[in-house]
Parts: C-alpha cells; structure tokens; sequence
C-alpha cells in the first residue's frame, strides 16, 4: 500500500479530475489518495468524482487548502479506459533532406515548410529535432523555416545539426539554429526517441 | 495563432504564390490549413495579422487568386473565453438548490397560466384567447466560446430554444446585457448583439429593445416571446406511457467546452460542438407539431438525465433510457474517459441519483455523458411509435443528422429514470 499526493491547486477546472482520475489508473487498490485544491469548487467536483470512482473519501479544509483523501477501490481498472502515453517518451524529428517525401521536389519544398511550422504545436513536442544530409539546408540562413525552429529551441527542443554534413555543404558559417552534433549524439538521440518521426 | 491566413485551390497555387512572395521579399509562412478551418489536408500561407488583403491583391495581379482568412479571434482582438472560468448553462445554479429556493413561493391561481413554475417546465404559458396562448422564456450565461458574434448566435439559440421546446413559434425578443463599463473593447458588444439579432431573425422572431447592466464578467441572452395554440402546448406533464423517446441533437458540449478551455479538445470536434449549439430547435418544434408530441423539453444545464428527470416526474411515468443509443458529440467520450468533467455533470449526477435507477452494465463514464451540462441542446420529444420513424426521417432531412430514438416512457415510476 503506497500514499500519493496530488497538488492540484491553482488549475482550471475540470484538470484536477482529470488528474485524480490519471493517479486512480496509476495505483492499486489499497493506495492512498491524496488531493491539494485551493478552491471549494475544485474541491467539489473532485471529492464528487472520487465518491464515484474511490472509498473513503475525506475533505478537510487548512489555511485555505482543500485536502482530499481516498483510498483505492478494488475494482476492474478498464485498460481501454485508462489515459495513455504517460510514460512514453516524447518522438524525434529526424530531417534527412530539404523537402518532404519524394515524387516532386516542389511539392516537397513547400510540405516541409508545413510541417516543421506545425511542429511547435503537435503533442507531445518532439524532445529533439536532428538535421542531416541535405537537410541541413532548412537550419541555414536562407531557410524558410528559421522561425519555427527558434520557437522550438525555446521550448526546449534541441536541435542538433551535422557537422559533417555542414562541411560537405560548404555550411558551417551559415547555420543560424540549434547546435553542431556528431554521429554519436544524433545516434544516441534518436535511440531514446519514443519513435522516430521521418517526413 | 492571429496571422491571416491566404487560402488557395489548388497546390499548385501554393507553390506559385510561396515562389512569388519569396522573390518579392514579402514576409510568409507555409503552414498547414487548420483543422478548424477545413478538416482536409491542404496547405496555406500565414502572413502577419492585417496584411493579408494587402499580399492576396499582389497575388492577384500575377494571377494567383488567394482567398484570406482572418482569425476570428484576432477581429477585435479580445478572446471572450478568457473572462470565465465556467461558460453556458454549467454556470447555473444546482437544480436541487433550486428547487428549494421556489418551493415556498406562493403559486398562483391565475386560471389563464397554463404552465407556470410547479412543473420544472422550460417556459411559462399565458392563455390570452381560446387561439392564443403566450409563451414567455429567458435565458442568459457567460461567454462559452472566443468569438463574440459566435457567443451571441448561441446564447440566443439557447434562449429561443425554449419557445420551441414548448411548440410555440417566436414572437419577440429583448437583449438582457451584463458588460463591464471598461476592460473590454466596446466593439465585442457590438458583435454579441450582432450574433444575437442573427439568431432571432433566423428564428422568425424581432428584437424589440433590451436591458443593460454593468458588470462582469459578460453575461448575455434573451426574454423571449412566442405564440402557440392553447391545444397545441408542448409541455414536460403531458407524456404518456408506451412513447418512444427522440433525441435531436447529440450531447456532448459541456465537455468540450471544458476541454477547450484546458486545451485538450480537438479543433475540429470543438468546432462541431459550436455548429451543434447554434442550430435552432425551430425546425424540430414545426415537426413536432406535424406529428401531434405532447411532450417534450429542451436538453440544457442540467444534462440529458436532469431534464428527462423533469419529464418523468411532471407525467408521473418512467422514462427508460438505453445509455448506448444516445447520440454523442465526437471527441466528448474520449475527454470524458481522461477524466475532462464539467462541474455540472457532477453535480447534475447528484440531482438525478436519487430518482434512478443505472443497468449494471452502465459505466461511470457514460453516466457523465448523460450527465454533461448541455448548451443550447436538442430536444427530447415524447413519440407515439406509430409516427416516431417518419418523425425521425423528417428531423434528418431537416438538418438534425444525429436525431435517433433513446428510449421509451414506461408505467411504474419509480424510479423515475431507468437506464440501461
């Protein structure tokens, strides 16, 4: 029997149920619940939602902290049911070229300028974006897509660029994102990936 | 994202377009389209907010016609959803709290007030004449979605609905306005009522004035006034037993006006909800009076369960509900099964509870479904069985796709509700 505490306070209604019921799938019957909110609805529609889903539900109110307690019932946990990708690790972008897929090289031009302006937005954010061969192109002045990829690496996505392809393109002055990568890192980036996304 | 957006036809356009404006040193981005603008897979261009007109006259001289497409967010600049933690009829107050607030309120003994508070009814009806009967509503909450124009059209769909709920045609309506004096851009009103006006004409009826009052955060609506005949009252006592129960329009919308608030809601489901919530029951209302339903309500606050609730006490019956057959809005399962659960259907559950009786095989989450505090919903009709197939045919040629039979009223109340 283990104890877990959730802090829920300062979230927009509905998170908090939303993060009760994720720690309800994560835990066996027996465990212990604990819930933080710093307002009487949240706290209402949790304790409502674990009064439904949970046993011994408790309120109890602190300085202005919403406690909640809950002890986890010995139900069927619905597999199908339970919120997924929580413990998967985020994808890798891997650019392998200047344009996306192959058959016309306009199209592609103009697809990959799409696509990697659309990723900032996609969840989960990638953990890395990896650059090499002909696709460094796109992380070099002139690039199209400079703007997202500044936005990504403030997001905390890394950008890692070949330094050997730079070389062979004659681009090392002109890289304008991300950092020069080797073998290694790319390799071992794209090893921890989730998965790999290739366009 | 408030960039413009230059949408063309072909991709071909696109790439001719994105050449010429990289030649001509003007400032773009090639995006995909957004899923809530078209569903599709299709390319566009962003360019900054306001030059879009400025870039698609330029594209034009050389021949590529580009359509733009402004944010509506960016139109007044101010996101109305950012002023609420609660939107729509998820900010009522709980109907059992209700209940006891009016319990002690004297009734009247009008004879001429033919459906008044005692009956949870969606609308109080006067009787003027032996023809005429008068049919007054209101309805006001704050803003559920970004866009003014939008809010207003469903606020006002919402307010209408109850007219139709009661069978009754639109006569007029006055705007009621809560809006604060300072701290949002005065324009945003303008585009609520201009929503609004849309709706009440839509719906046959005329604006005939309105109230104001500062405050906020914004809060807008409607009193409306209808007609119907005397005979003709649609009205939550009047169900018999052995009716089939319709359903027009899915549910759903709770939740994901819930999930959009948190950012968990797909586009384009959130964009069906809003479609969903600015169709008018009027449609719905004529074809019940085609087919002689006696009763019905209108699905709002208090969810699907709450205002069958509502039916089945007020006709002294059983509505039996088959939890599967129920129309859901796409997307509103799946946030309910992570958990994404308006306060409203929470509480909703707690009014209802106590009156039904759940199947064995009904799980939480469709509880909450049902549950799910509704704006502007469709409507529940009592169906005699012999017409309910045509019935439904004609609600689907009209526009309600989702209509489908829920259920059936049953002797042997209680419970009240059954669900299976």
């Amino acid at each position: 029997m283990t104890a877990k505490t959730i802090d829920a306070r300062g979230l927009l209604c509905p998170r908090p149920v939303m993060l009760a019921r994720q720690a309800l799938y994560e835990s066996s019957p027996g465990d212990v619940l604990e819930v933080l909110l710093d307002n009487a609805t949240a706290c209402e529609n949790v304790s409502r939602y674990l009064q439904g889903n949970a046993e011994q539900v408790t309120t109890a109110t602190e300085d202005g902290v919403f406690r909640i307690k809950a002890v986890v019932a010995e139900t069927e946990a619905c597999p199908a049911c339970a919120p997924m990708n929580f413990e998967k690790q985020p994808p890798v972008v891997a650019i392998t070229q200047a344009g996306m897929g192959h058959g016309s090289e306009e199209l592609g031009r103009i697809l990959i300028q799409a696509c990697i302006n659309a990723l900032p937005s996609i969840e989960p954010l990638p953990s890395a974006v990896v650059f090499y061969n002909s696709g460094i192109q796109l992380a070099c002045e002139g690039s199209p897509v400079l703007t997202a990829l500044a936005e990504l690496d403030r997001k905390g996505v890394k950008i890692l660029v070949c330094g050997t392809c730079l070389d062979y393109f004659s681009l090392k002055e002109k890289r304008k994102v991300g950092v020069v990568s080797n073998m290694f890192e790319i390799l071992s980036t794209l090893a921890a990936a989730g998965h790999v996304i290739n366009p | 994202m408030n960039d413009d957006l230059l949408l063309f036809n072909t991709t071909r356009a696109v790439i001719k377009a994105e050449e010429f404006c990289r030649g001509a040193g003007i400032q773009i981005n090639v995006v995909a389209v957004p899923k809530d603008i078209s569903p599709e897979c299709g390319m566009a261009l962003s360019a900054p907010a306001g030059q879009g007109g400025e870039i698609a006259r330029r594209l034009g001289e050389n021949g590529i016609n580009a359509t733009v497409h402004a944010d509506p967010a960016a139109k007044c600049g101010f996101d109305l959803l950012s002023t609420v933690e609660q939107g729509g009829c998820s900010a009522k107050l709980p109907a059992d709290l209700l209940k006891k607030a009016i319990a002690k309120l004297a009734k009247s003994q009008n004879p001429n007030l033919l459906v008044g508070i005692d009956t949870c009814d969606d609308a109080g009806v006067y009787k003027l004449t032996d023809e005429i009967a008068l049919i007054d509503t209101t309805d006001f909450f704050p803003p559920i979605c970004s866009d003014p124009f939008e809010f207003g059209q469903i606020a006002a769909t919402n307010a209408l609905s109850d007219v139709f709920a009661m069978g009754g045609q639109v006569l007029t309506a006055m705007n009621l306005v809560m809006f604060p004096a300072e701290g949002i851009p005065f324009e945003v009103l303008g585009e609520i009522l201009a929503g609004g006006l849309d709706k009440v004409t839509e719906a046959g009826g005329v604006i005939a004035g309105g109230h104001t009052i500062a405050d906020y955060p914004p809060k807008y609506g409607l009193a409306v006034t209808g007609t119907v005949h005397p005979d003709r009252i649609i009205a939550n006592h009047q169900a018999s037993a052995e009716e089939m129960l319709v359903l027009s329009k899915p549910v759903g919308t709770g939740t994901l006006v819930a999930g959009q608030r948190i950012g968990e809601a797909v586009p384009v489901d959130y964009r069906a909800a809003l479609e969903i919530m600015k169709q008018l029951n009027r449609k719905g209302a004529e074809i019940m009076q085609k087919y002689r339903v006696r009763a019905a309500t209108d699905i709002t606050g208090f969810g699907l369960l709450g205002h069958a609730l509502n039916i089945a006490q007020g006709s002294r019956l059983q509505l039996r509900i088959a939890a599967k057959k129920v129309p859901l809005l796409s997307g509103a399962r799946r946030l309910v099964e992570l958990g994404c659960i308006p306060g409203g259907a929470l509480r909703n559950l707690k009014y209802v509870e106590s009156s039904t009786a759940f199947a064995a095989n009904v799980s939480y989450d469709e509880k909450m479904l049902l549950c799910d505090p509704q704006t502007s919903g469709g409507l529940l009709m009592c169906v005699k069985p012999d017409c309910v197939q045509d019935l439904l045919k004609d609600l689907q040629a009209a526009g309600y796709a989702s209509a489908a039979v829920i259920g059936e009223t049953a002797t042997g109340c209680p419970p009240a509700l059954f669900v299976y």
